[in-house]
């Protein structure tokens, strides 16, 4: 655990003015929206494009950490520290663990950043925002109520984020073991390995939440009080994933392990 | 015997950079692995050090397969500069700490000193010399078992490298450290090798104990070395 942490101190540091850079950019990206557009435009939701500088931000959110991770394993190949790496006495799998779980943080951090903004932008109209009950403490709304929008949100909204950060973290993963698997092309063959993969995993798709149908449902009660969603969400279509997690993962970790040379 | 290497072989794309090499090395002795550029000495180290798999044969160190267990008393110093520029060289010292159990911060900061660093200077900042004795004091600040050293007198200053070398293998060396070190300054090292063994094209072309190659041949192992690379 303390060589763990020791790792994943080293990552944060080596990546800490990039991610700095970001969330700045991720905040200016932000206050222009606000800025820019008129309150009163944005409350009439007439269209959608006042949104645009907030959805980028929720997108520099989503796909800067798995920027940072490739540049990770890059950068130690780049500046010869893979000798480092590869000679200390951990096994290779826990290094990237440790770069993985930097990453999957500083996902975190940034989706935090941007996510805010998204909701004030989005839920102008419903008198209601999570600006409003993470930091004003509405009074009005009920515990129960409370706590019913918070687990509508997790399912709805936090944990297919999370599902989809983590699988395009595991992807880099694994394609940045097959790259440094190889010795020629390099990049060629990382990008056919991801081109590939996000082929196949909506190619199959929909067979695979039909294969994984029994396992049911979550049915939101309310996702903003008084409004039912209408919809429920399918447990395959968040088990998919996790399955397509759990193979990149395992592929690259082996690949580090077991393949990777200098 | 500290280093069994039986028939190793490794291929990279369009090339075999080791021929079945075998070797034994017994603990205690400075064994000198001399060859030109290009000629799998480096390539052999890296294999000791666990961070490049034979294509095939096998590696035994200590009696032991090379993996996490033998990078625990292996120290390794690479050709090249394997250290974050971000960081301070004591913070570079500090973080590889947490991964020797045996690991001595005394004699880190001892060795630092020795060579000249300031622990407060970041890595990018130090000349490639410097850099190149950081990577000597690190390998010396703890008590491994095996020290492989490959081409560490590179970037270093002449005048440096026998005060270097004299207090490696003299003051600074714990105990009965086995010692490899890759080179083509034979004229420089030459003193400090017990056995040695000259590698040409991924295989061992000449190897014996130093001195008694010396009186066999009549040849110093500068000549030896250039016969061998004809």
């Amino acid at each position: 655990m303390r060589t763990f942490w020791a790792l994943y101190k080293k990552e944060w540091k080596d990546s800490q003015q990039l991610l700095g850079f970001l969330v700045v950019g991720i905040t200016a990206l932000e206050l222009y929206g606000w800025y820019h557009f008129d309150p009163a435009l944005i409350e009439r939701k007439e269209s959608a494009w006042y949104q645009i500088p907030f959805v980028i931000a929720m997108a520099v959110g989503f796909f800067a950490p798995a920027f940072l991770l490739a540049r990770s394993f890059s950068f130690e190949w780049k500046s010869e520290t893979h000798y480092q790496w590869f000679s200390l006495p951990v096994n290779r799998w826990i290094t990237v663990m440790s770069k993985f779980a930097v990453a999957l943080s500083q996902g975190i951090v940034l989706l935090l950043f941007s996510s805010g903004g998204v909701f004030q932008a989005s839920s102008k109209d419903g008198g209601f925002t999570i600006w409003q009950v993470f930091f004003e403490k509405t009074e009005d709304l009920q515990l129960y109520q409370f706590s019913l929008f918070m687990i509508d949100i997790f399912v709805m909204f936090s944990l297919p984020v999370l599902l989809g950060l983590v699988l395009t973290l595991a992807l880099v993963t694994a394609m940045e073991g097959v790259k440094f698997t190889v010795h020629r092309y390099r990049g060629l063959v990382a990008l056919v390995f991801f081109g590939s993969s996000v082929y196949l995993f909506g190619r199959f798709f929909n067979s695979a939440v039909q294969i994984l149908d029994f396992m049911g449902s979550y049915k939101p009660l309310l996702f903003l009080p008084g409004k039912g969603m209408g919809h429920s969400v399918e447990w395959a279509s968040y088990a998919y994933p996790l399955l397509a997690i759990v193979l990149l993962m395992g592929m690259g970790l082996w690949l580090f392990e077991k393949r990777v040379d200098i | 015997m500290m280093v069994h290497i039986q028939d190793v072989w490794k291929r990279y794309p369009g090339t075999w950079a080791l021929r079945g090499i075998s070797l034994d090395v017994e603990k205690g002795r400075v064994l000198g692995v001399l060859g030109e550029n290009g000629s799998g000495k480096s390539t052999m180290l890296r294999i000791l050090a666990g961070v490049t798999h034979p294509t095939k044969g096998s590696v035994l160190l200590d009696g032991q397969e090379v993996g996490v267990e033998t990078k625990k008393w292996v120290a390794y110093l690479p050709e090249v500069n394997p250290f974050y520029n971000w960081m301070r060289v004591m913070e570079q010292v500090e973080f590889l700490s947490v991964f020797y159990p045996e690991w001595d911060m005394n004699k880190a900061r001892e060795m630092v000193a020795f060579m000249g660093l300031d622990g407060d200077k970041k890595v990018g900042a130090l000349s490639r010399g410097q850099k190149g004795r950081l990577k000597v004091a690190c390998a010396f600040s703890w008590p491994s078992a095996l020290v492989l050293m490959d081409e560490p007198l590179a970037g270093i200053d002449p005048p440096s490298r026998k005060k270097i070398l004299d207090a490696l293998f003299n003051e600074y060396r714990f105990g009965e450290q086995t010692i490899m070190m890759s080179t083509h300054m034979v004229h420089e090292v030459g003193e400090f090798i017990e056995d040695v063994i000259f590698v040409k094209a991924g295989e061992i072309a000449l190897r014996g104990n130093a001195d008694q190659l010396r009186e066999e041949r009549g040849q110093s192992l500068s000549e030896m070395f250039e016969i061998v690379a004809m």
